[in-house]
């Protein structure tokens, strides 16, 4: 964001001028996306699934226009100075996680989210709060996919604590090999 | 009076030791599962299904409404304390709820939406006795356009009562419809805003939005203020009781909660969301201290906790 304390009365509000296109933008795409419906089974009634998208268009197109005018007109309050290092960090964070997570399952790109955001706050070092991270998303994991049957996205190390975890039970129970998700 | 004779029926069973007992595990079950963020109590219900198996049929049902019940405090916990709601019917409780957390009153927050869902379930279950017939009648005389006319009202208190600005509740109130069309039409099956991705097929989740809002935005301005804002971290200190100004603050808004909510959880579509956001705004013009809203005022929590309880026993008569 462009915000200084130095700004001056006149100039308009630059964030606020690009707020303006976004919503200009997302309002033609929607107008865009909905144009390109295929004529669909319901085009016999007038309001069809088309109505509501133009609608939410228009509207966003009148919205831009209004932040438009308040940001020329200098109207948004002022900002509080934000520093752009740790948004960076724990975006950075997610979207590896994102990438990482159909490769490495839930754990290992979680604890990289981890890892990032506690950058974010200052605190490192990143080896150490990765493996924090790694072995708490791990026992998240397991305690979902056991407690709850709720099986979060599994790579290879979910699923050797998995099979291990079961090799343990069939060891100690001393009797046959357990069913896989019982 | 047939129908407070079989209650009365009901409620000798349910005051069964065994049976009391396994609403106590069920709540217990409901309010640990759903803490964590992004559950919400139909999400508890159907993950802790298994557990119920092995019980007679009043036991499982009791244990249902314990999970249920206890799924959805456990979303205002959340809200009141991680300003992550669980759901979107407590998605207001986090904007007072988690004020009032802040300023070390997170005690009697998570007192007031306890003690205001249990009022205004109480009463909806016994007002779901008494006029059950006729909520049903005056609920299938909506018909669309009172509907919309609803629809819009709820959008434009939302958007004229959150925030100081008009134009920028707008905003949000329609980037919110935008989210909202994603998805398939449940009108006509057509998908809208989907880029051909089967992914966005079904549509974005109230509990992705939320998270995405709430959690993640809050650790975005924390991390973003650096040095600007060292927060300390607020334990819930203080008592956990209500003062007695607490309470005479409450029991108004929890009354007026659950005359929002019944109504509006008899009517199809209606649900508890709709309920607590149009009990916010009125407890917001109601009160005598407009300005401690959005710093924390107790009826914030209060009112809309009881409209989001009140709204299931009314859904129940109309299914």
């Amino acid at each position: 964001m462009n915000d200084t304390p130095t700004r001056s009365e006149r100039r308009p509000d630059r964030a606020a001028l690009v707020i303006a296109a976004l919503l200009a933008g997302l309002a033609a795409l929607i107008a865009f996306n909905t144009h390109n419906l295929p004529e669909g089974i319901a085009s016999y009634s007038r309001v069809g699934p088309r109505a509501f998208p133009y609608a939410i268009a228009a509207w966003l197109g009148l919205i831009a226009l209004g932040t438009l005018v308040a940001a020329w007109r200098n109207e948004f309050p002022p900002r509080e100075k934000d520093e752009i290092q740790p948004i960076a960090w724990i975006v950075g964070g997610l979207v590896l996680q994102l990438v990482l997570i159909r490769y490495t399952g839930f754990a290992f790109a979680t604890g990289a989210v981890f890892a990032a955001t506690a950058m974010a706050f200052g605190r490192g070092p990143l080896w150490f709060t990765y493996a924090v991270g790694v072995v708490l998303a791990m026992t998240l994991w397991f305690a979902f996919a056991t407690g709850l049957n709720l099986v979060l996205p599994a790579g290879p190390p979910e699923r050797f604590v998995l099979d291990l975890f079961h090799a343990l039970i069939a060891m100690f129970s001393g009797g046959g090999p357990v069913p896989v998700g019982a | 009076m047939d129908t407070f004779s079989a209650l009365g029926a009901g409620l000798s069973v349910a005051i069964e030791p065994m049976n009391l007992l396994f609403a106590l595990i069920g709540v217990t079950l409901g309010t640990a599962v759903g803490v964590l963020p992004g559950i919400g109590p139909a999400l508890t219900v159907a993950l802790l299904l298994p557990v119920t198996f092995k019980l007679d049929p009043a036991g499982s049902l009791i244990m249902f409404a314990g999970i249920y019940y206890g799924g959805m405090y456990g979303g205002s916990t959340t809200s009141i304390l991680l300003n992550t709601p669980g759901e979107s019917a407590s998605i207001v409780t986090a904007l007072e709820g988690n004020k009032m957390a802040r300023a070390g009153r997170g005690g009697a927050a998570l007192a007031t939406a306890a003690i205001g869902s249990f009022v205004a379930g109480t009463i909806a279950t016994i007002g779901l006795a008494l006029i059950a017939p006729w909520v049903v009648r005056f609920a299938l005389m909506m018909g669309p356009a009172e509907y919309f006319a609803l629809m819009v009202l709820a959008f434009a208190t939302v958007s004229a009562a959150f925030g100081d600005s008009t134009l920028r509740g707008i905003t949000a109130l329609f980037i919110g419809l935008t989210l909202g069309v994603v998805g398939i039409d449940l009108q006509t099956g057509q998908p809208r805003m989907t880029f051909g991705l089967l992914d966005l097929y079904d549509g974005i989740e109230v509990t992705t939005v939320a998270v995405a809002l709430f959690a993640i935005g809050e650790t975005l301005s924390v991390a973003a203020a650096g040095a600007r804002g060292v927060e300390k971290i607020e334990s819930v200190r203080g008592s956990l009781w209500m003062t007695a100004a607490d309470w005479s603050r409450s029991w108004k808004a929890w009354l007026r909660g659950t005359a929002v909510g019944f109504p509006i959880g008899a009517m199809p579509a209606g649900g508890a969301d709709i309920a607590s956001f149009l009990s916010y705004v009125t407890e917001r013009r109601l009160s005598k201290r407009p300005e401690e809203f959005g710093h924390g005022a107790i009826e914030g929590v209060a009112g809309p906790e009881a409209a989001n309880n009140a709204s299931p026993p009314a859904r129940w008569c109309r299914s």
